[in-house]
């Protein structure tokens, strides 16, 4: 399975070399739908993939190529493929469509593979692989000011992925060995922990992003074409939150433990500092952006305290964050589509789109943490935990509850409250398709978060592959 | 029946489901019935239910499924049936299926019926799930779902500016309230290790911990309670909340969502009464809000602001009840209330209807002749409002206050029994300049007419629960209503059994009446010899009228000066943003230019000045490297 979800995206991206023309987005939905799906199988059954040893690949400097996945892993390679899926969906009308699907379709593998990876360097490759479609993708296919953006973009995340490497190198030299099974046995020097523990924290809360690392993101989400924003809020920022939990977490307990005070201010600090920014948007993609800001440094709150309590909050919390934020992103489309612009404040769309105002309102309650969604239990967990830690730290974090409400509720005033101005059709079968099921799964998960939550505490399959 | 509790919530939530997926293109107007027939349904389980209960099932726990379980987090969803949600699931469907009746008369011409229907019964649902839920997690599920669909319906007609603003407020006071549920909420179970009320109640008995601790989940709770249940500070959205169909303010505005935060406190009985002055606070919190929002009630010319300003000091007297120890005249006195505030709204929304949707009293006048049905129903129901003997209100109300000087809080009796006062002259100021005198708008007059049959039956039905709901707490102190209750909030030791105290109550009900027929007099003299033009009570009142015609100016407090306050922060991180994370950011990219540009004369491409550098890097490498060798730079 682990190999699966990099063979089945790079196979679509093999194939949109051939003149297929318009047979290239249908391609990428399925190969998009095939990946969860083969992940939610084999998670159903307890895990596939013959254990066996990896790949050797670049063997004197002691990296393979160990593929395998825990459960957060599969819980996260899941909401990736059905994240790009519905955005190979939402990507009509592209110009050139093979090479838009063929690099759209490598951010997939890459992506997948930073889930997958089982090996510091595989992941540190695939962390930086998907960097360039990402990249190409935007400069190509983005909007207004979409250069100097990438630009802005590419400068941020690879300085922090040179800190990255540096923490790489000098952990894979001491302990002489880059595989996760190695590392989580190694036991770091206490006192270097906190250097190598911040270098690899640069690199990735950058990418998440955590205050004050986030003048990349309302201007990206606002550049980049629609279908690529979606999947960089949905999926890649979780790229980010995956690799704290799974390799700082373990592998630098100590100087996370010492971090922590820190790192746990700046994300409350963060996630009420996010919601405040987002009361101010008159972009719906901008709005989004900061209400992401704010509910990222949440999880990255959760992520932090690390206790169990807080760790299972963190994967409830992400996969719901990947999936509204994906409704979200298609329904604002959609709006966008019958007023012309992505600004709100007009008003007006409701008496002529009462399904489009109702699916849009369960996902921006499910946004701001509506029990019975998606967006509550893994709130609520990750909060619980923060009292647990702190109860200033708890009361501060329980206020994005009353900003988030602010934000979501003027967004859907802003939309579609308000005299009915100017001509608009409902919302079609086809955009339905997409967002329809995006909003089940949310309210599954938020009646059921066990069926997630329980993920977390599922443990890593042996690495699949022969020698 | 208490195994298939489950069905109770699930008729409504089937009805929502139906109606909101067919309800446009296919149901149309049978969406209507459709959700009256579900929670017929449901009021029949929940009637069978309540019998169980009185039977000898004291308590059951019937679970569902497990929510949550991570470490020592687990959470089920369960129902808890005991006396006390029983009777509270018997209330909210039979009242909700009376409402829904009605509704299908009052909504009938609005092009928006399908989407009434399918939010009435998702309300009903979220507030059937808050009763039964045995933890305060689902509890919180239903209590935020509640507070979902006030929202929805709040702002039913979206296209009004009004309803659109007040249905935000509402949400957004909420949840400020919510925030102190959810911190009440992981206290608790940071505390005790669970959110399960039995297991929570079960270990305040058996090893109460701090006060401070427990005080701090009290009050948790109780802003939590006071955002819900329209109280001081947080009560100023639900006179706003208005703006809704008449419906929504009789069931969810007056009848069961804002009793809720009664309810929590009720349920939570075992943890306030440990806290100690926690529970005087609640008293007088609710004293205060009774007080102050009959004063505003006072002088309201919009029918329906009138009942929201009641229904606001109404709630004071439950939580009032709750801060004196005496929970079960706070549970008896929400009973009657839903009973004759649903009656008093469905009343008022029978003249709006009839008269083409006007609300302000100004303009009826004299619609006695032309809706006799309505006008008796009212007259009921304000008398019971009123307190007058022998209907529902009185023996309720009369509970309370003597409960309050019984045990000994004798300053919030003598508040309770002025609000009562004040309480009579509104209702018979309001029922007077609708019913009576001369009509003040020829036009409305001609064009009134009583309402449709659906919605006087419930009507008359309302009316007669308003004369008898007061008898199941009859005798006094000692009735049905005490004797079903008392298992479940004695079991913690609260409530201690009383017999009634004949002599007491008599002199209790005597100054409570008198005062009551005081107020009724004084607002039938003020009145009945034609209405007082405002500018001459204005003259004679001097300052306080106008205090109380701009209601204190609480909302120009809060929707200006607190929402600027919130703004100006909201402004302040977005220019730090601008400026200082996203400036920088420019900033840093002019500097690496500048620095770009200096360091491009370093590219002589002079071969010398090249190795000189590679060498003096190199010597700087070899000195590092040495340095750390010899632990020289080792700390």
């Amino acid at each position: 399975m682990a190999l699966d979800v990099l063979l089945i995206p790079l196979g679509v991206a093999l194939a949109c070399a051939l003149p297929i023309g318009g047979l290239a987005r249908p391609l990428a939905v399925l190969g998009g739908l095939l990946s969860a799906v083969t992940v939610a199988l084999a998670t159903w059954a307890g895990m596939g993939g013959a254990p066996a040893d990896a790949y050797v690949w670049a063997g004197p400097i002691g990296a393979r190529l160990a593929l395998g996945a825990d459960g957060s892993s599969a819980a996260f390679l899941v909401l990736t493929g059905l994240s790009f899926a519905a955005g190979a969906a939402a990507s009509g009308g592209m110009r050139s469509p093979r090479a838009y699907f063929a690099l759209w379709s490598l951010l997939q593998a890459a992506v997948s593979g930073v889930f997958v990876a089982r090996d510091l360097i595989l992941f540190f490759a695939c962390w930086e692989a998907l960097l360039a479609p990402l990249a190409l993708l935007m400069w190509h296919w983005g909007g207004a000011d979409r250069r100097a953006v990438t630009l802005r973009l590419l400068l941020y995340w690879m300085a922090g992925s040179a800190l990255l490497l540096t923490g790489i190198v000098a952990l894979g030299v001491g302990a002489r060995t880059f595989a996760f099974a190695d590392l989580s046995g190694y036991r770091l020097a206490e006192g270097s922990q906190v250097t190598l523990a911040l270098l690899f924290l640069a690199a990735f809360t950058v990418r998440l992003p955590l205050f004050p690392f986030h003048a990349w993101l309302s201007r990206a989400y606002v550049a980049a074409p629609l279908p690529v924003a979606l999947v960089l809020s949905s999926v890649i920022s979780k790229t980010a939150v995956y690799a704290i939990v799974r390799i700082c977490v373990p592998f630098f307990p100590r100087g996370i433990a010492d971090l922590a005070p820190y790192a746990i201010a700046i994300a409350t600090v963060g996630a009420v500092y996010g919601g405040l920014l987002a009361t101010r948007q008159r972009d719906t993609r901008a709005l989004i952006a900061y209400a992401s800001l704010s509910q990222l440094s949440f999880i990255a709150l959760g992520a932090f305290i690390s206790t169990s309590d807080a760790l299972q909050g963190v994967l409830i919390a992400s996969v719901s964050h990947g999936l509204i934020v994906a409704a979200l992103f298609l329904l604002a489309a959609s709006v966008a589509r019958r007023v012309g612009s992505f600004e709100f404040g007009a008003g007006g769309l409701a008496s002529r789109a009462p399904v489009l105002m109702s699916l849009f309102v369960i996902a921006v309650l499910a946004s701001i943490g509506m029990p019975g969604t998606s967006g509550a239990p893994g709130e609520l967990l990750i909060l619980a935990a923060a009292f647990g830690r702190s109860p200033g730290i708890g009361l501060l974090a329980a206020l994005v509850i009353v900003v988030s409400a602010v934000y979501g509720l003027g967004l859907i005033r802003g939309i579609f409250f308000g005299p009915s101005t100017g001509r608009a059709t409902d919302i079609g079968w086809r955009e339905r398709a997409l967002v329809i099921p995006l909003l089940v799964l949310v309210i599954a998960v938020g009646v059921a978060p066990r069926v997630v939550g329980d993920l977390a505490e599922r443990p890593a399959d042996a690495p699949v592959g022969a020698r | 029946m208490i195994q298939n509790v489950w069905l109770i919530p699930a008729f409504p939530l089937a009805a929502f489901l139906i109606n909101a997926l067919f309800g446009r293109r296919w149901l149309k107007q049978w969406t209507g019935p459709l959700a009256a027939a579900a929670i017929a349904a449901s009021a029949v389980v929940a009637i069978g239910v309540f019998l169980e209960v009185h039977a000898g099932a004291l308590r059951t726990t019937v679970p569902l499924y497990t929510f949550i379980s991570v470490a020592d987090f687990h959470v089920d969803v369960a129902a808890l049936v005991d006396p006390l949600s029983s009777a509270m699931l018997l209330m909210v469907t039979v009242i909700s299926f009376l409402i829904h009746v009605y509704a299908i008369g009052y909504m009938a011409h609005d092009h928006g019926f399908w989407r009434f229907f399918s939010w009435f019964p998702l309300f009903v649902f979220a507030m059937l799930i808050l009763v039964l839920a045995d933890n305060y997690l689902v509890m919180f599920v239903g209590w935020e779902g509640v507070g979902l669909c006030s929202y929805l319906l709040i702002g039913f007609w979206f296209e009004r500016p009004e309803p659109a603003g007040a249905a935000k407020k509402a949400f957004v006071m909420n949840r400020i309230g919510d925030w102190g549920f959810t911190i009440g909420m992981i206290t608790t179970f940071l505390v005790f290790g669970s959110m399960n009320f039995v297991d929570v109640f079960d270990r305040v008995a058996k090893d109460p911990p701090a006060q401070g601790v427990l005080s701090l989940i009290c009050l948790a709770f109780f802003l939590g309670a006071t955002g819900k249940s329209a109280q001081l500070p947080l009560y100023s959205w639900l006179p706003d909340a208005m703006e809704g169909p008449t419906p929504v303010s009789a069931l969810i505005h007056a009848a069961t969502m804002v009793t809720a935060g009664v309810y929590l406190v009720a349920r939570s009985t075992p943890l306030f009464a440990a806290a100690g002055p926690v529970l005087a606070a609640v008293g007088g919190v609710g004293a205060l809000t009774a007080i102050f929002a009959a004063t505003i009630a006072l002088v309201q010319f919009d029918i329906k602001r009138v009942m929201a300003y009641s229904t606001v000091s109404q709630l004071g007297y439950m939580f009032l009840a709750l801060g004196v120890g005496a929970p079960i005249a706070a549970m008896f006195h929400l009973i009657t209330h839903a009973f004759f505030k649903a009656l008093l709204f469905l009343g008022s929304g029978s003249v709006i209807h009839g008269i083409g949707d006007v609300q302000d009293m100004r303009r009826m006048g004299g619609l006695r002749s032309k809706m006799p049905l309505t006008y008796w129903t009212m007259v009921i129901a304000g008398g019971a409002l009123a307190a007058l003997p022998p209907l529902a209100g009185f023996w309720s109300k009369d509970e309370i206050l003597g409960s309050a000087f019984k045990n000994g809080y004798p300053i919030l009796w003598v508040v309770g029994v002025f609000t009562g006062g004040l309480t009579a002259f509104y209702v018979t100021r309001a029922i007077w300049l609708t019913f009576h005198g001369q009509p003040r708008d020829r036009q409305l007059f001609e064009h009134a007419h009583e309402s449709p049959r659906v919605m006087t039956v419930p009507l008359l039905v309302l009316a007669a629960g308003s004369v008898l709901v007061g008898f199941i707490g009859f005798p006094p102190d000692n009735g049905f209503l005490h004797a079903f209750l008392r298992p479940a909030i004695e079991a913690a030791g609260a409530v201690a059994e009383t017999g009634t105290d004949w002599p007491a109550f008599l002199i209790f009900a005597a100054i409570s009446t008198a005062v009551g027929v005081g107020g009724i007099l004084l607002g039938l003299s003020m009145y009945s010899r034609g209405r007082p033009e405002p500018a001459a009570m204005s003259r004679a009142a001097g300052p306080y009228y106008d205090v109380l015609v701009n209601k204190y100016y609480v909302d120009e407090l809060y929707d200006r000066r607190l929402v600027d306050v919130a703004k100006a922060f909201a402004g302040a991180a977005w220019a730090f943003d601008i400026h200082i994370i996203d400036g920088l950011v420019n900033r840093l990219g002019w500097a690496i230019k500048l620095g770009g540009s200096g360091l491009r004369r370093a590219q002589t491409g002079i071969v010398g000045n090249y190795a000189l550098s590679i060498v003096a890097g190199l010597l700087l490498v070899m000195i590092v490297y040495g340095g750390y060798a010899t632990g020289w730079l080792h700390r």
